[in-house]
């Protein structure tokens, strides 16, 4: 057995040992570890309406001087909206340390899919597009910081410009949509809005393909867990208020340094310390490595291969059952043949199959089989269990 | 014959308790007399026939034993099986199915004790239940009735109960035995009943469990054991009557 | 547990969730200080008598740990504090322990529908 497997295995036997605990605490129902794909579903919801809010006073402009008596820009926006606007410090809150929960759920929802090896054959689109949707997550988690424009944005923002600038060929296309523009400008601003609320929008398309190949996903925990979810984060807020630093200044000294958020920026920690290339490089490298997991060829993990359900052709009444009850939407009903009594006729997708026999359990008429273990072998088991002395 | 009605078979996901330090190579649970233990990918993978034909083949109770609900690995197995056995779920079992006789249990990995003591309790619970099996199709028929009368009320506000204690559940059955045993005279109507069970006992083969048949048949009648009789040849002949 | 005591149970937990909403928000909005002004009309009879006079204490170290902290904070940013959001703040504290506390209901009201048994009912 491969260090790899041992790693997996005993990860499996952790979650197993802890979940034994939260079932006996708060009983299968209520346990979170059940619903683990559910939570950063939630918290997409508390983003979305805590960021609409936001948005409704938010201002994406470097410097708006020249229309007011004051200056009106990003930074005194947020900060109004932190004082003036009911609420607003507390929304403010709940958005930033939403977006921290759900960087926190994504990362256990995916530990747990890989220790519990429920990632791989059948499951690669999840796991690709998750990946996806873990990478958008944290990109529009930046853009989020670089919105507040104080001098973590600024210095931020030179940061990522500098990055792309060191790749060659798209570098300075890249920075140029970037900016949207060559230097920062208003425009910039607007850009970052944009990204920020389109990128969050795509999300649900991401979101689609992630759940596409599953029959009744599950998107939302028990309320009983959501208050909690909702209730953690406001406990956040009120223990570690949310506060901007300095207003960015495009002409003063460049700041140097900032406060760390390692769940959206630990990129940046990574940019510190390492060169350009080798910035892009270990990033590319990490994201490509990791959607290779599931491969078998590429970690070299043994795996048996699926053996997908059969339709008994003479058999199949075109019930439907069996296309129903499918968790991972393997079956489909086609028209059946002309000679047939029966107007439907169920096939099966191999390359979607899990071999779980759920359509097995579904058909009334034996019409649909797993070949290693047809329900013919229960039933010869029984029979001999019976006979036996 | 008598012995083998004290046999209780369980259909056990492959990923749910963790049995293989008790199992015996024949699905023998050492431990428990009388459990035996066939392994399926997943419980979702139960039909109802499986636990029908077990009963018919003189199986005192059936076990199935899947993992924690809302943990299935295939994501939904366990609740489809569940959904079936409770039967708000098509195929479900025969309404003739005595439903004392099945007990599922939703266990993780790591519950072996639980299990163990689980189906010992069901085990000896089925061993006390009243009529089984064999010799008693011809006796039976006349008490339904009644029992539909004195049942519904009854058992619902039992079962809840029953899940306590074993005691219980032995003596709501014996309770329930006695309500048959005294309502034996009874009007005429159910004359038709039993010559219909009959029919559908020997005549359809378990694998055409039609559920629109059921229904026609056994309107009104209250759970009873069936498929005594030709126990061995009904599920030898039952892939071949199929055509017909 | 029977039906009846789970409605009670359900009531009990409502009128405890609404209780601790309309009693910590204003005590939270006075900065948690029992500062009788700030609070509402209706509720300023209540801390002044009997066992609740003797609560000013616990609102005063309440007042210097949690409201402090919480305009600690908010002056961080600009050199001042300002109640409103310090307020809003242990507003949302006090939410959060309702939500809490509602949880905690939920989950023990619905613990018994959770099962690792299954008993078929007799009759469908």
């Amino acid at each position: 057995m491969s260090a790899y497997h041992q790693l997996i295995k005993s990860g499996n036997q952790l979650f197993l040992a802890f979940e034994d605990i939260t079932n006996k605490i708060m009983t299968s129902k209520y346990n979170p570890l059940y619903y683990h794909g559910a939570l950063p579903q939630f918290y997409l919801w508390v983003l979305y309406l805590s960021g609409l809010l936001l948005f409704a006073y938010y201002i994406p402009t470097v410097d708006n001087a020249y229309l007011s008596k004051g200056l009106i820009n990003a930074w005194t926006s947020v900060e109004y909206i932190n004082d003036k606007i009911p609420f607003g410090a507390v929304v403010r809150g709940i958005h930033r340390y939403a977006g921290d929960a759900m960087v926190i759920t994504i990362l256990l929802h995916a530990i747990r899919v890989w220790f519990t090896d429920r990632y791989r054959q059948y499951r690669w689109l999840q796991w690709f597009s998750g990946i996806v949707l873990f990478l958008m997550v944290l990109f529009i988690g930046q853009t989020g910081y670089y919105l507040v424009w104080d001098e973590r944005s600024l210095a931020l923002t030179r940061m990522t410009v500098s990055a792309f600038e060191g790749l060659p060929l798209v570098g300075s296309f890249l920075k140029g949509w970037f900016l949207n523009g060559d230097t920062i400008s208003n425009y910039t601003m607007s850009n970052y809005l944009f990204i920020h609320i389109g990128l969050s929008f795509s999300l649900l398309f991401g979101l689609w393909i992630h759940y596409v190949r599953m029959t009744r996903p599950v998107m939302t925990p028990p309320p009983a867990i959501n208050y909690v979810l909702m209730a953690l984060v406001l406990a956040f807020t009120f223990i570690f208020p949310i506060t901007s630093g300095k207003m960015a200044s495009l002409n003063g000294l460049p700041p140097n340094g900032f406060e760390m958020d390692w769940f959206f920026l630990a990129p940046y920690a990574l940019l510190n310390s390492v060169p350009v290339g080798m910035y892009w490089l270990l990033m590319v490298g990490l994201t490509v490595g990791v959607c290779l997991l599931p491969m078998p060829w590429a970690f070299l993990i043994k795996q048996e291969p699926v053996h997908a359900a059969e339709v008994v052709l003479n058999k199949c009444v075109g019930c439907n059952l069996c296309y129903l009850d499918c968790p991972y939407q393997a079956i489909e009903m086609v028209p059946a043949p002309a000679n047939s009594r029966f107007k439907l006729l169920a096939t099966v997708m191999p390359y979607r199959c899990s071999g779980c026999g759920v359509c097995v359990g579904a058909c009334a008429f034996d019409a649909i089989d797993l070949p290693d273990i047809p329900d013919a072998d229960v039933q010869a088991q029984i029979k001999k269990i019976m006979e036996a002395k | 014959m008598a012995n083998e009605t004290k046999k209780v078979i369980t259909l056990m996901c492959e990923r749910s308790v963790d049995v293989s330090g008790v199992l015996g190579a024949d699905g023998s649970v050492s431990g428990v007399d009388g459990l035996h233990v066939i392994k399926i990918p997943c419980s979702g993978m139960a039909q109802p026939l499986m636990i029908e034909a077990a009963l018919k083949q003189g199986a005192s109770g059936v076990v199935v034993c899947g993992c924690q609900i809302g943990d299935c690995y295939y994501r939904e197995g366990n609740k489809m099986i569940r959904e079936r056995l409770l039967g708000n779920r098509p195929p479900m079992l025969k309404k003739a199915t005595d439903r004392r006789r099945v007990l599922a249990l939703w266990l993780s990995r790591p519950q072996k004790d639980r299990f163990l003591a689980e189906t010992k309790e069901f085990v000896k619970f089925c061993a006390e239940l009243p009529a089984p099996e064999p010799a008693a199709p011809a006796a039976k028929p006349t008490p339904k009735p009644a029992a539909v009368a004195s049942a519904p009320g009854e058992t619902e506000v039992k079962k809840p109960e029953s899940e306590k204690t074993p005691a219980e559940k032995a003596e709501k059955a014996i309770t329930e035995a006695k309500v048959i045993d005294a309502a034996e005279p009874k009007v005429a109507g159910e004359v038709v009943d039993p010559a219909k069970v009959d029919n559908t006992k020997t005549v359809v083969p378990a694998s055409e469990d039609s559920n629109d048949k059921d229904v026609k048949v056994v309107v009104d009648t209250p759970p009873i054991p069936e498929g005594r009789g030709s126990l061995d040849t009904t599920d030898g002949t039952s892939s071949e009557t199929k055509s017909e | 547990m029977a039906n009846e005591a789970k409605l009670a149970v359900v009531g009990v937990i409502a009128v405890a969730v609404v209780g601790v909403s309309l009693t910590v928000m204003p005590w939270a909005e006075s900065g948690f200080g029992f500062d009788k002004q700030a609070l509402p009309k209706w509720s300023q009879g209540i801390w002044e008598s009997g066992p609740f006079a003797g609560l000013k204490p616990m609102g005063e170290w309440a007042q210097k740990t949690l409201s402090g902290h919480a305009d600690k904070a908010d002056e961080n940013s600009k050199g001042e504090i300002n109640p409103i959001a310090a307020g809003n703040y242990t507003y949302a504290l006090a939410m959060g322990a309702a939500m809490i506390l509602a949880s905690l209901g939920i989950m023990f009201v619905g613990k018994d529908d959770a099962e690792e048994k299954l008993i078929l009912p007799v009759k469908k």
